[in-house]
């Protein structure tokens, strides 16, 4: 996939964001910041996974990246939490979600080959949902102890 | 008491979409702020228990936390009070007072501009998975009737699966009838984009933040169990609509 194409795909993930922050209500002040990191969350995760990086460790940096976007927008003490959140969405796994609880409706009704196939889908959208969920929550974790270790070293600096 | 005010901002911050995590810090950062210790406290999805001694005895707080709307701006005003309480930059009276100020925040936006947000929102994710324009609109203008139902019925302090219920039904089959109607493909892929602002990412995010932090495991799991029980409603919904139009 070419960076312009990867671009382009990241505008309506940051849009997105935006409208996930309207509907949280965040504060108008942070939705610019809001845009911003729905826009590079998906721009770092597409191009890591353009340069063959798994989808799970892309995701973590992706989410890392939105904390640190974040801090830098706002630049405030504390990233409000809308705005990390919002940012974050973009990146959720909501298909696989659907994907996994529409193939668990759909196994009870199948069999021989077809069952197979749908079990092995649902294996898979499954653990996607997972594995995405988890690196979001572990990339913004990190993304905030970095930033709490930083505003530590400024107050004893200060 | 200081822990009753402690207890007053994490409840805020857990009602209004904050995860326990930050609820937690928020506490810790409000009894640092007015000299309080050994306080112990027990989280949950729907209370948080604070037990502290009063003269020689222990007395217990409970604070319950009602199923209720996501309003982040309150969520990120407590958390704010709650710092700068920390930081000594406020008193116990300018904290009383901000409580109320931030029990008073409402949604800068009104349900209009909260329906525009819906359909783009629905929108961007159809564009987001390649679904086409024709896709794109026909989930903007479903996702839209379905906030429309989804305001109404938070109107009247309704929360929860019977709001996701209503307005993901009327949503899915509004997208149902646009994509019978226009034979616009993927028929699947664009069910699902109408409702996605009504998934409950801000659960799920929350949930995982509580377990990865192990100090939370069982509120993280009640909240992604939580948000399973929506993505199953909406599941429903969706795959009721696939099959009736």
């Amino acid at each position: 996939m070419s960076f312009g194409t990867i671009l382009v795909d990241a505008v309506p993930a940051a849009l997105f964001a935006g409208s996930l922050g309207v509907i949280f209500t965040a504060p108008p002040r942070y939705l610019a910041a809001t845009v911003g990191c729905g826009f590079a969350g998906r721009l770092v995760r597409d191009l890591l996974v353009g340069a063959d990086m798994g989808s799970g460790w892309a995701t973590l940096l992706a989410a890392a990246t939105v904390g640190i976007v974040a801090a830098a927008l706002v630049r405030s003490r504390s990233v409000p939490p809308v705005v990390m959140i919002a940012g974050l969405l973009p990146l959720g796994a909501a298909g696989a979600t659907f994907d996994m609880i529409l193939g668990f409706m759909k196994i009870p009704n199948l069999q021989g080959e077809a069952l197979r196939v749908a079990s092995v889908e649902f294996v898979a959208s499954t653990a996607k949902a997972f594995v995405t969920y988890l690196a979001l929550s572990v990339g913004i974790s990190l993304a905030t102890v970095a930033m709490r270790l930083m505003n530590r070293g400024e107050n004893r600096a200060a | 008491m200081d822990v009753e005010r402690a207890l007053d901002v994490a409840a805020i911050v857990m009602k209004n979409g904050g995860s326990t995590a930050a609820a937690e810090r928020s506490f810790a950062r409000v009894l640092e702020g007015l000299g309080t210790r050994d306080v112990t406290v027990v989280w949950r999805l729907d209370y948080i228990a604070a037990t502290t001694t009063d003269g020689g005895k222990l007395v217990t707080f409970i604070r319950p936390i009602p199923a209720s709307t996501v309003n982040l701006t309150q969520a990120a005003g407590a958390m704010t009070l709650a710092e700068s309480v920390g930081r000594g930059e406020t008193t116990v009276d300018v904290l009383d007072a901000g409580l109320d100020r931030v029990r008073g925040m409402a949604s800068p936006y009104g349900a209009w501009t909260r329906i525009v947000a819906a359909a783009l929102a629905a929108g961007s994710f159809a564009w987001m998975t390649r679904c086409g324009w024709k896709s794109a609109a026909v989930v903007a203008v479903s996702a839209a009737a379905g906030q429309f139902v989804r305001s109404r019925l938070q109107a009247r302090n309704l929360t929860g699966v019977p709001v996701t219920l209503a307005a993901g039904g009327v949503t899915a089959m509004v997208a149902g009838a646009g994509v019978r109607a226009l034979s616009v493909h993927p028929e699947l892929p664009t069910l699902i984009a109408s409702t996605i602002y009504l998934v409950p990412g801000l659960a799920l995010i929350n949930g995982y933040l509580d377990m990865v932090s192990h100090r939370h495991l069982v509120v993280g799991l009640e909240r992604t169990a939580s948000a399973l029980i929506i993505f199953l409603v909406l599941a429903i919904v969706v795959a009721l609509a696939s099959v009736v139009l």
